[in-house]
């Protein structure tokens, strides 16, 4: 077992302690940039730095926002998490998380039986999401195995399908004909339980933590996420392993998409009455950033989760209160991205960082052997 | 002239913190023949990279023809003259030889590229010095001794005078070898400096003038090949004399293990690749295959591991035909593989050194309660092994990507030795690493082997093959040209000639090589 | 009226023919961008994102430098110019930061991707005050162009002539770029630098600014293809214009091995998809089931060229078929 080490930046090695540099340039760089393009285009640039950076801990609705919204990016990011662990690059997880959120309003208004149940009809609904979701990205990896044909292309055809296939079915058959296009109104015991008066924070909270938690458990300790992560370190490798890489990837895949329905479920019980979802709502792409801040470990997504949402819930209110767009947040949320995964940058810093410990070790070497002589 | 090219106390250290060379001197005359040797790790391949400009560095000067010089890029190494001739062939396999021979140097017409006068320049050239090669032709599709010739006429289109051989003869046959060194040594007389790394102690003595021996990257010392045996370089090489013989028994071979039967096979272009190959391995022996890379040893193995399918044929591993057979189920019966590409398959480089040990080891229900994982357990047999295979390491929890090539050979080893086995792949287990890894993989080998299971070994090295094999077989163009009973009164020279394809033996005498006990 | 008179109805009418070359140009465009890209082993996911900052280029530099300074006629082409060079920078970008900084050129589009959505929606509202489109601003388009001679040929002249000068721009491109590639020795470089960079690098070729250029020229495109749809498609941006013609770029450059002709007939075969549903508005099909044809046939076109390949590698592993080059070869090597 490990002597416990005390804790000190010098004990870390140095390569742990390049990427925390790095990660917190990035950070740096992106909120820098931020608040340039606050301060050149709001009309009262304090009020909008203001809001941005403060808003979620001014009063509960704001910090709801905050809440709300990293509920959802915890569950994306442990989505992608899961299948980037295997190296899959399924980007369906927009299709899941449409449809997810439409299997869990119609399940919600239309499974006699089950929908006025309290508790077990959320469950039964978001579980029905679940399944969705799944296999939404299940297709485009049928067709890798069957057929060889690549993820990519035919995961993010997905997307488009799902989301006009929604519609359709929305517009053809579940809308309220007292409305444009929304369906008939949950009842509250189909929605999940909203525990803080006047916010939208609901039970939701606690699915993420589960889910991360099991998340973080299946990839690391037991044999099955074992094999998902040799698979995404090397898929020749791990069939050489004997395991069956297809297999793995398509679980990997499809674990992924039942979160990723399961996180459209969340939203739409959680946050709204009726579907009336029109356009692909982002949340997919989101949980790949999540997934690339928190280097695809489960355990680390919460954090990168709260933070990502604490922008936006700011940028929302600063929208509303001093009229600065939101799409501000991409923008943001891209060049941290990229600033986080650029292994080469700050890279001198890091070569003097390597050299210089070499030389140290060189030379206290030296003075060992030379202390041996002497004696 | 004396020190046409001098490097003069070269540090190099890399991002992971090795150093890999420490103040390394070099130097060589113009119109010479000078090898390097030694071992993998010893920082030999740092030291030609610095050379060739493919890395800098970081202390250190390197002085060509009288002119101190940085030698930042290929581009500019090759201006100075310097050429590279690399052990993996630098071609670009769809493009046609003229256009690899002249990639980077292209001859144009305003915006066109000229193709006329890339294929003239190549015939100059290869003319010249006497290069047999066909511009036109795909480079896809020819010999492995022919791309090699390719890659020489690169460097020498190029008006090189300095050229540096990364294990030339690491592919070639003892014929091909022959032909090689002559060109080489017609290369020397027109004043040409070749620079020859090389683990193979007896060709250095054969064609090299002098050789410069470098250890944990350190020079060790510049000798006249003349004055020195193989025995002292080798010496030089390790510090130790190390004992080049394997000792081992007769062997006692028993049931069959694994049972080839007339296994043809093609390639995704539709070329036969093996034709008919039919043998047996038993328990208790040794089978080798010796044979000049890419006579279908590759296609072979990747059928015999499970990673190509049975089209015709049959192959059966104790009775079982694998064709129906998942790699898993080949493992549960007893397969255990040495891959040829330990860094590609044999690792995931990214992962520690206990995760890659256990890496096939997963389903066993001694690392797993139910659900979930025993960390527990999984570190136990980790230390035990680590210790056992000799890896040198700091713990099981290093990133295996940071060790030398015979440490990673041997986590390897202690994944593949340590499961139930029965048949064992051995697809050039020692190649690349240094003699210290290498005896003790042999020694552990020759020990399965009279713990009665059943060894293939596949290997391109002649005197290991050798000294291993109870049987050994010879393959060329996907077939089996020959099978030795009696290795040990075996020539390298004899078998050189069924390796080329210039003697086969009859049926008859290959049918001896399929046992299949009725 | 049934469904299929209705199908009849449309492929007799010669604006179907017409509209094909229109529909089919933006994905032609960011195909090609994408198959340069591929050749050299840089896939360009980020042509989505791509293409929305040029056609968002394209507009305002029109509206606001383009018309007031140059005219009607003129401004639209300054657009297009800013647009291009626009692309031209984003594929430099995509460059810097997948073979500079090391980042996973997959991850680098997608990061592209998000920023190109963003931020075109944020600073049009912040130049215009809306969120949606710019249809507040003069932006103009691009004119068509009638051939003489070839515009009097019935049938055919209506639907060769009088295409707008981007769309016979677009086929150009594809020749272009198919020279570059096999004729120039910027493509051999391009090809080899894709093939096996180790070579290229050996010889002295910078790798890294062979793929450079690659991906400059792949935005370069990518900005044509993104003018299109906010100088000739429509006549303003909107909010996603681009709604993943670039991800449908991916799938033909798949499809078509990266070759540029090859994928650019597949490019074409999309557009004739997309036309159809454009048109299968006047039946009876929901409006969302025809929204999906260009979709559900990108992935259907996507699975019939895996089973094509999949079984002629098959065939080959089992000996049945040879490839045409190496049955050439073998009777060459044979002589």
């Amino acid at each position: 077992m490990h002597k416990p080490k005390k804790f000190s930046l010098k004990n870390l090695s140095v390569l742990t302690r390049y990427s925390i540099l790095r990660m917190t340039v990035a950070i740096l760089i992106g909120l820098s940039l931020a608040a340039v393009l606050i301060v050149c285009t709001a009309k009262d640039p304090a009020k909008a730095l203001y809001y941005f950076f403060i808003a979620p801990t001014l009063n509960i609705t704001y910090l709801s926002y905050w809440i709300d919204e990293a509920v959802l990016l915890i569950l994306m990011g442990v989505a992608v998490c899961i299948m980037f662990s295997a190296n899959q690059f399924n980007l369906g997880l927009e299709g899941s998380f449409y449809l997810g959120g439409f299997t869990a309003c119609l399940s919600g208004l239309y499974l006699t039986g089950i929908k006025d149940v309290p508790f077990l009809s959320p469950t039964v609904s978001l579980l029905l999401a679940g399944i969705v979701g799944a296999l939404v990205t299940l297709i485009p990896a049928l067709l890798k195995k069957k057929w060889n044909a690549s993820v990519m292309v035919s995961s993010l055809m997905m997307n488009y399908i799902c989301l006009y296939f929604g519609m359709y079915l929305l517009f053809a058959f579940f809308k309220d004909p007292a409305t444009s296009k929304h369906t008939y109104q949950l009842s509250e015991t189909s929605q999940l339980l909203h525990f803080v008066t006047n916010t939208k924070i609901n039970t939701g909270i606690f699915i993420a933590i589960i889910v991360t938690f099991l998340g973080w458990l299946f990839l690391y300790h037991t044999k099955l996420g074992v094999k998902v992560r040799e698979v995404g370190q090397s898929a020749v490798f791990a069939k050489y392993c004997g395991i069956n890489v297809t297999t793995v990837a398509i679980i990997a895949q499809v674990i992924g998409g039942f979160i990723g329905g399961l996180g459209g479920g969340v939203r739409m019980l959680g946050l709204f009455d009726r579907f009336n979802w029109t356009e692909l709502t982002g949340y997919g792409w989101d949980g790949i950033t999540i997934a690339i801040f928190a280097h695809n470990n489960p355990k680390n997504v919460p954090i990168a989760a709260l933070f990502i949402a604490y922008l936006r819930a700011g940028a929302s209110v600063m929208s509303y209160k001093a009229g600065v767009q939101t799409e501000l947040t991409s923008v943001v949320e891209g060049i941290i991205v990229l600033f986080l995964l650029a292994e080469r940058f700050l890279s001198g810093t890091y070569r003097k960082m390597i050299f210089q410990e070499a030389s140290a070790k060189r030379e206290d070497e030296q003075k060992q052997l030379a202390g041996k002589e002497v004696k | 002239m004396e020190d046409y090219l001098v490097m003069k106390d070269i540090t190099k250290v890399y991002d992971n913190g090795i150093m890999a060379n420490d103040k390394v001197n070099f130097s060589a005359r113009k119109g010479e023949i000078h090898a390097i040797c030694g071992e993998n790790g010893a920082g030999k391949s740092t030291l030609m990279k610095m050379l060739f400009g493919i890395e800098q560095p970081n202390e250190g000067e390197i002085i060509v023809k009288g002119e101190k010089v940085k030698l930042s890029s290929p581009i500019v190494a090759i201006q100075h003259g310097i050429g590279m001739v690399h052990q993996h062939f630098m071609l670009v396999p769809s493009l046609t030889v003229a256009e690899n021979v002249i990639l980077g140097i292209e001859p144009t017409i305003g915006m066109r590229f000229d193709r006329a006068k890339a294929i003239k320049m190549t015939e100059e050239v290869s003319k010249k010095y006497n290069f047999d090669i066909n511009p036109r032709a795909r480079v896809s599709d020819l010999a492995v001794g022919t791309k090699q010739k390719v890659e020489i006429v690169k460097a020498l289109v190029r008006g090189c005078d300095i050229l540096i051989l990364d294990e030339p003869t690491a592919v070639l046959t003892p014929q091909e070898t022959k032909e090689l060194f002559v060109q080489l040594k017609s290369l020397r007389e027109s004043g040409h400096t070749i620079i020859f790394i090389s683990h193979k102690l007896n060709e250095v003595k054969q064609l090299c003038d002098r050789v410069t021996v470098i250890r944990h990257g350190h020079t060790i010392g510049v000798y006249d090949v003349d004055k020195v045996s193989e025995a002292d370089i080798s010496r030089y090489m390790v510090g130790v004399d190390v004992d080049l013989e394997i000792h081992k028994e007769p062997a006692k071979p028993s049931s069959d293990v694994l049972v080839v039967d007339k296994l043809t096979a093609f390639n995704e272009a539709g070329r036969k690749t093996l034709s008919d190959i039919s043998f047996t391995v038993r328990r208790g022996e040794i089978v080798g295959i010796a044979g000049v890379e890419g006579n279908g040893q590759r296609e072979l193995v990747n059928t015999i591991t499970g990673f190509m399918p049975v089209t015709q044929g049959n192959v059966s591993l104790l009775g079982h035909d694998i064709s129906k057979l998942s790699i898993n189920q080949l493992r549960q019966y007893g397969m255990v593989h040495i891959p040829e590409d330990r860094n590609a398959m044999g690792v995931a480089s990214n992962m520690s050194i206990g995760e890659n040990i256990l890496a096939d080891k997963m389903d066993d229900p001694r690392y797993n309660n139910r659900l979930l994982t025993n960390p527990k357990n999984m570190k136990e047999d980790v230390d035990k092994w680590i210790k056992e295979f000799t890896v040198l390491c700091s713990s099981g929890e290093q990133r295996i990507g940071n060790l030398s090539g015979g440490n990673v050979q041997k986590v390897v080893v202690a994944r593949e030795f340590t499961n139930f086995s029965e048949l064992l792949i051995c697809d050039q287990p020692t190649r690349g690493i240094d003699v210290g890894a290498t005896e003790f993989i042999r020694n552990r080998m020759v020990q399965m082997r009279d713990a009665g299971k059943g060894i293939l070994l596949v290997s391109a090295d002649l005197g290991e093959v050798m000294s291993l094999s109870d049987t050994l077989l010879v393959m060329y163009g996907g077939q089996i040209v020959a099978c030795f009973r009696d290795v040990k009164n075996l020539t390298e020279e004899e078998l050189g000639y069924y390796m080329l394809g210039i003697k086969k033996m009859t049926p008859e005498q290959i049918g001896g090589a399929f046992y299949a006990q009725a | 009226m049934s469904n299929f008179e209705t199908l009849l109805g449309i492929l007799t009418n010669i604006s179907f023919y017409y509209a094909i070359f229109r529909v089919t140009a933006p994905i032609l465009f960011a195909t090609i961008g994408c198959s340069i890209a591929e050749k050299s082993n840089s896939t360009n996911m980020g042509m989505e994102g791509i293409m929305l900052i040029s056609a968002w280029t394209a507009v305002m530099v029109s509206a606001k430098i383009g018309i007031p300074l140059f005219g009607e006629l003129w401004g639209p082409f300054v657009g297009l110019f800013a647009a291009v060079v626009a692309g031209t920078v984003m594929g430099l970008l995509v460059a810097f930061f997948a073979l500079k900084m090391k980042v996973d050129i997959i991850l680098v589009g997608i990061a592209t991707n998000l920023i190109g959505a963003g931020a075109t929606t944020f600073f049009m509202y912040v130049i215009t005050g809306d969120r949606s489109t710019t249809t507040s601003l003069q932006s103009g388009t691009l004119p068509q162009l009638s051939i003489p001679f070839i515009r009097d040929i019935p049938v055919i002249g209506q639907i060769v002539s009088g295409q707008n000068i981007l769309t016979y721009f677009s086929w150009v491109v594809v020749f272009v770029i198919a020279f570059l590639l096999y004729k120039t020795k910027l493509g051999l470089r391009i090809r080899a630098v894709g093939e096996n960079p180790d070579a290229a690098s050996s010889v002295g070729i910078s790798v890294n600014k062979t793929k450079t250029i690659a991906l400059a020229i792949s935005g370069c495109i990518g900005g044509f293809g993104g003018a299109f749809m906010s100088l000739v498609y429509l006549s303003y941006f909107s909010s996603g214009i681009t709604a993943g013609r670039g991800f449908i770029a991916l799938a033909a450059c798949a499809m078509g091995d990266a070759d540029p002709v090859s994928s650019a007939l597949t490019a074409l075969l999309f557009g004739i998809f997309y036309d159809l549903a454009n048109y299968a508005s006047s039946t009876n099909i929901p409006s969302q089931i025809v929204a999906m044809i260009p979709y559900l046939t990108t992935i259907i076109g996507l699975v019939v060229y895996s089973i094509r390949r999949t079984r002629l590698e098959k065939k080959r592993l089992r000996g049945e078929e040879m490839d045409e080059d190496v049955k050439e070869l073998t009777a060459e090597a044979k002589k």
